[in-house]
């Protein structure tokens, strides 16, 4: 666990008044708000950041603490009962530093284990101002590009409970789909926030994905080229014969129509795959086929 | 009409401890539309995470509404230029290949 200078997150120096880091602590929240910022991670845990220096210095007692043991926080219950000897006290509440056995999303494990359980969201004095709904949280699932290629149904780990989701076919790479009822739970009796699930699609094929479409480069030898050919060509949903036409040029591109990516939430509709025929010419010619070649452009 | 589908407005403002004042706020400036049912004010349940979210806006940074006006026009202007990129950048890994 490591240290977090609040003073830096905030960028106020060290003697900043209580108006300072108001003024600080908005400027930034202004910035990194999540409602102006919608899927952008860093701002989010960012904001999360800010909101928690401002939990600790705007709050005279926290932050009197934080400022006491700064970066020696790891040793502040050795202090606090060295302190507490010294006076040969009996009794008495240490105050503070009470570790927390349940986790808060909103804290760092820093502030978790300085002033034990989280105090509150946004707003002045550490108090939630949103009454009523749950906090919205934010997850990402890894797929393949194959996995995508159909309806796929996943169960999702959240902690504290398990749900079965049905992925449609085609997502986008990036794209958010919302859950509703499954982010933190809601404040005064509100409803629960919402989970919202972003999808990072590894393309570990040799298409590459343009919306709905691919694209796929294919080498077809000299000969084929030039006499055309039957040639099998690899799709992700399996091989077709293409015919190559006598005369083809190089970057000569030809559509497969229907053989892209499905289209999302369009069942049975599909994007189309491009291949492009790159032609290569033969190396390590023997010196009968470079006399042929010779005589062949002899004739041209 | 039916109502089933919709939300009441007074019920909801009631339930959140939402000012009815800002569901007004709203209507003005065209960021929601309602339907009337009756005598009664109906929302749509999609418009619910819209008003959740401009709420937040106004009560957590101060914004006033036309300043939220101009950052849905801001944000939706944001969220058509980044789909343009990526469109844009995933063509641009064809001609890299």
């Amino acid at each position: 666990m490591e240290f977090i200078d609040y003073y830096k997150i905030l960028e106020i120096d060290k003697k900043a008044s209580q108006a300072d880091i108001k003024k600080a602590y908005r400027k930034l929240a202004r910035k990194l708000h999540p409602d102006l910022n919608p899927n952008d991670k860093t701002a989010q845990e960012k904001f999360q950041r800010i909101n928690e220096a401002n939990e600790v210095l705007s709050d005279p007692e926290k932050r009197k603490k934080y400022d006491q043991y700064g970066k020696d926080w790891e040793h502040a219950d050795a202090y606090e009962e060295a302190k507490r000897n010294q006076r040969s006290s009996s009794s008495g509440n240490r105050g503070g530093y009470t570790r927390s056995s349940g986790t808060n999303e909103d804290f760092s494990d820093f502030f978790e284990s300085m002033f034990g359980g989280g105090g509150g969201g946004f707003g002045g004095g550490g108090r939630r101002t949103s009454q009523f709904k749950g906090q919205d949280l934010n997850a990402t699932l890894k797929l393949n590009l194959r996995d995508i290629l159909e309806d796929q149904k996943q169960t999702l780990d959240l902690g504290s409970k398990k749900i079965r989701i049905t992925i449609p076919a085609g997502v986008e790479d990036g794209q958010t789909i919302k859950i509703s009822g499954y982010g933190g739970d809601g404040v005064n009796g509100g409803p629960k926030g919402d989970l919202y699930l972003t999808f990072e699609i590894n393309n570990n094929t040799n298409f590459q994905r343009v919306g709905n479409d691919l694209y796929k480069n294919e080498p077809i030898s000299l000969y084929d080229a030039i006499l055309g050919s039957s040639i099998e060509v690899e799709t992700l949903t399996g091989k077709v014969k293409l015919k190559v036409k006598p005369e083809t040029q190089n970057d000569t591109k030809v559509k497969l129509k229907g053989k892209g990516m499905p289209v999302y939430k369009k069942k049975g509709v599909h994007g189309n795959l491009y291949i492009t025929y790159k032609v290569t010419t033969p190396t390590n010619l023997s010196d009968k086929e470079i006399q042929l070649f010779k005589q062949l452009s002899e004739l041209r | 009409m039916d109502s089933e589908n919709y939300i009441q407005i007074e019920l909801y403002c009631k339930r959140t401890q939402t000012p009815v004042e800002f569901i007004d706020d709203l209507l003005e400036f065209e960021m929601i539309e309602v339907q009337q049912i009756e005598d009664k004010k109906y929302v749509e349940p999609q418009y619910i995470v819209e008003i959740e979210r401009i709420y937040r806006l106004r009560n957590e940074l101060g914004i006033n509404m036309e300043g939220i006006d101009t950052i849905n026009h801001m944000l939706e202007k944001v969220n058509r230029l980044e789909q343009e990129l990526k469109l844009l950048r995933d063509r641009l890994t064809i001609y890299e290949h």
